[in-house]
């Protein structure tokens, strides 16, 4: 049942693809299906689709036009509608698919305000992973409330996916400990995937999702006006962020990030992460490793 | 009797051809009116809400002559079809002049805001200068219409009897 789910997801993910590259990307074996994580497109060059095994390429050169086409399907033909995140280079789809756009930035006073002519696109086929944190979650509680946590991995460790499922099991309630309302702060559409203000993924019932918004503006935001218990927030990467987690660390807000680091030892050599650690904001930390049984989770107490 | 009788079928013909050819101008006459005013509030709501095409297109279906060019475009944009055909199919079905057809066909709605409002414009444009053309040339052709109607009708029933 699981493989017919991941090939379904995949043929939705197909369906955002021009017709003639369609036919093609539906004619892939149900083994290559079930597997597929991206569609790749490049102007000029053929459409490939990424397996676990590396890019494989169909045999169909894709032309600029089809990039066109595919950005009309993905936005329901309504690209005007979906310009703030075109202009950032990704589009959030319905069903909770992401679209990457490459291709000439049109700069107005030093901003870029869209993409034109564009030459590359990918399609994220989005698998939910309902309950990979199901386990995890009770582990983060200390002294009965939920412990700032930091989720850590190189990229493509699957921080995110974890930190969606951590933040819907918080906001439904893990245990004995009851639902959290949670806050989420989700700059690049990565985490809930908006769509019209309809969150694509699950969640939780009790999140309060801020999208398209900067960590460091978006937490102020949510604090003053949501007062959440739990506040969440992918990849902290530049010093604005980390004053923003410390604020609402001061505030007794909870929190729960992602960082693009290894291990515990790695945010220690990185100055700007040695600081958060420094300043005591987080109390655990969690490594993901992945082995070939699948993902596993270590938490770590951090210096407290 | 039987002649006056047939005069009377006669000129009842007439009068029901010159009825028929009047309809059929003003539906053209409102059915581009309608367009125009559709196509002037689609280009405001999408540089003003940013309304997604096929929750405006469903709007803009609403009490309008040319509610089945935007119910079924609606629906390929939401099934991600091959709008510009779809398109191009209802709007060659418009009772509309072939010129305006044409112009309302060629009519792309695919692209960035900036496009898609430059292409509303054009065609609402070129609309309406056809519609001011063709108001102006209504009396003339009204009356043209009348007289070979009814001049037709009277050279039959001269005929006939």
């Amino acid at each position: 049942l699981k493989k017919d789910a991941n090939i379904l997801r995949y043929e939705e993910a197909a369906s955002l693809l021009p017709v003639r590259l369609r036919k093609l990307a539906l004619a892939l074996s149900d083994e290559q299906k079930a597997v597929a994580e991206e569609f790749r497109l490049r102007a000029g060059a053929p459409i490939t689709v990424l397996l676990p095994e590396g890019e494989l390429p169909l045999e169909a050169e894709v032309e600029p036009v089809e990039l066109e086409t595919l950005c009309d399907i993905s936005t329901e033909f309504s690209r005007y509608a979906a310009a703030e995140t075109i202009r950032e280079g990704y589009l959030s789809v319905r069903g909770g698919f992401r679209v990457g756009l490459c291709g000439t930035a049109v700069m107005k006073e030093g901003v870029n305000t869209n993409l034109k002519n564009l030459s590359s696109a990918v399609v994220r086929i989005a698998r939910e992973q309902k309950g990979v944190g199901g386990d995890l979650a009770p582990q983060l509680f200390r002294d009965g409330e939920f412990a700032s946590t930091l989720l850590l991995s190189p990229p493509g460790g699957g921080k995110t996916t974890l930190l969606r499922d951590l933040a819907r099991c918080l906001s439904t309630g893990v245990a004995d400990y009851g639902p959290r309302r949670v806050s989420l702060i989700d700059e690049r559409g990565e985490v809930a995937v908006m769509v019209r203000g309809q969150p694509q993924m699950d969640v939780g019932p009790h999140t309060d999702i801020l999208d398209a918004c900067p960590k460091s503006l978006g937490i102020p935001i949510v604090l003053r006006a949501m007062n959440p218990q739990i506040i969440a927030v992918d990849e902290i990467t530049i010093r604005e962020d980390l004053k923003a987690v410390a604020l609402a660390a001061g505030c007794g807000v909870r929190l729960l990030a992602t960082i693009h680091a290894a291990d515990v030892a790695e945010l220690w050599e990185k100055p700007l992460y040695r600081q958060l650690l420094e300043d005591r904001v987080f109390r655990l930390a969690v490594r993901i490793s992945r082995t070939e049984a699948g993902r596993t989770y270590q938490v770590e107490e951090l210096p407290w | 009797m039987v002649k006056l009788l047939g005069s009377f079928c006669v000129l009842g013909g007439g009068a029901l051809a010159w009825w028929i050819q009047r309809r059929s101008r003003r539906e053209r006459q409102n059915t581009l009116s309608d367009l125009i005013r559709a196509l002037r509030r689609m280009r405001e709501e999408i540089r003003m809400a940013r309304t997604p095409l096929p929750a405006l297109l469903e709007g803009l279906a609403a009490d309008n002559r040319a509610g089945s060019l935007f119910l079924h475009a609606a629906e390929a944009a939401r099934q991600g079809g091959d709008l510009a055909a779809v398109w191009r199919r209802e709007a060659q079905a418009l009772p509309l002049e072939a010129r305006d057809r044409e112009i309302v066909a060629s009519l792309d709605l695919r692209g960035d805001e900036e496009s898609v409002c430059k292409a509303i414009s054009l065609a609402t444009y070129d609309l309406a200068k056809s519609a001011g053309e063709q108001e102006q040339r209504r009396p003339e052709e009204e009356k043209r219409a009348t007289a070979l109607c009814f001049s037709a009708a009277a050279l039959l029933v001269i005929l006939l009897i």
